[in-house]
């Protein structure tokens, strides 16, 4: 099975993506954070903010993945795991998280970046660590965001970030609960 | 070889950024190495305004005063690094010399490409490992 989405990503990768400069989008996502931090002030404020883009981009994100992967149904949370991270992540940013940290209960995960190419030449400030800023939260919001698109409501947190310190950057994803056709409700 | 001083001076030759590595920085070798960024930076308006052509950054050996030795290094944006050494017994190849303006060079990139960079002041920890990191090799 995980071979299996691994190949999935890796030929959506080649066959079904247009290329496009890595450096035109490194800089427009930091010229983005920056531009937030100077208009809010206050990097909590940030973090939402680029939480909620990541919603909007996650929920129109996860249709284009199906259109270019013919992926079925997953058979539970562990494989819907496994395919944001094989499929998913390689598709977009074309780098393959590690999964791990299961709960007992099997509803929540970590992910793993050992490399994440939004953080290429960014140095956070000293304020920015002080306050709390989650530089790459997009990618938290992308991932609530196309869950929701899947009948799961979650919550997706960074906890841990290279540019703050730490040895590697850490997503919590927790699965809160399914939603049986529902209308998921907008964000604001 | 000894690396006595690095400085980054910006299109206006205004320093923007200046380490040395002496054994016993003091008020008046700070000054001293400014001093000689001025001087050099005359003498880079020279080379550069009748350069034959402006594909290749690195100057050269730039002036000789006293015991030391200034090479210089323009970017293409117009920045200038010059580096001080103190002078060797033995013949610099300019390769070495070259190999260290472009690991300056690589390190300036990064930093200028960090989005929370403000324009005109470099102060940057990555940039300053960089620095410290050609100190310790070049400067032992």
């Amino acid at each position: 099975m995980e071979k299996q989405y691994k190949s999935v990503g890796e030929e959506a990768w080649k066959n079904n993506t247009e290329k496009a400069s890595a450096e035109l989008f490194i800089f427009t996502y930091g010229s983005l954070v920056v531009q937030l931090a100077k208009d809010y002030e206050d990097y909590s404020a940030v973090n939402k903010q680029l939480d909620k883009m990541g919603y909007n981009i996650g929920v129109r994100l996860v249709d284009d993945m199906m259109a270019r992967t013919s992926l079925e149904r997953c058979s539970g949370f562990s494989a819907t795991a496994e395919v944001i991270a094989k499929v998913g992540f390689k598709l977009f940013l074309n780098v393959v998280p590690t999964v791990t940290n299961w709960s007992a209960d099997a509803k929540e995960f970590s992910l793993i970046l050992d490399d994440n190419p939004l953080n290429d030449f960014c140095e956070l400030p000293p304020k920015a660590v002080a306050d709390g800023l989650w530089y790459s939260n997009v990618l938290c919001g992308v991932i609530r965001g196309a869950l929701e698109m899947m009948q799961m409501q979650t919550e997706v947190a960074y906890v841990r970030d290279v540019l703050r310190g730490d040895d590697v950057s850490e997503i919590r994803v927790k699965l809160v609960r399914m939603l049986d056709e529902e209308v998921p409700a907008s964000d604001d | 070889m000894k690396l006595r001083c690095i400085a980054i001076l910006n299109r206006q030759d205004i320093p923007v950024y200046m380490r040395s590595f002496d054994d016993a920085p003091s008020e008046e070798s700070t000054v001293k190495y400014q001093y000689l960024a001025h001087t050099s930076v005359d003498v880079i308006e020279e080379r550069m305004a009748n350069a034959k052509s402006s594909s290749d950054l690195y100057l050269g050996l730039l002036q000789t005063v006293g015991e030391l030795a200034i090479y210089g290094y323009v970017l293409n944006t117009g920045a200038r690094i010059l580096l001080v050494i103190s002078v060797p017994e033995s013949v610099v190849r300019s390769a070495a010399i070259r190999e260290i303006f472009q690991q300056i060079h690589a390190g300036y990139i990064a930093l200028i490409c960090n989005p929370f960079n403000e324009g005109g002041k470099l102060v940057s920890s990555k940039f300053d490992l960089i620095i410290n990191e050609l100190g310790r090799v070049h400067a032992a």
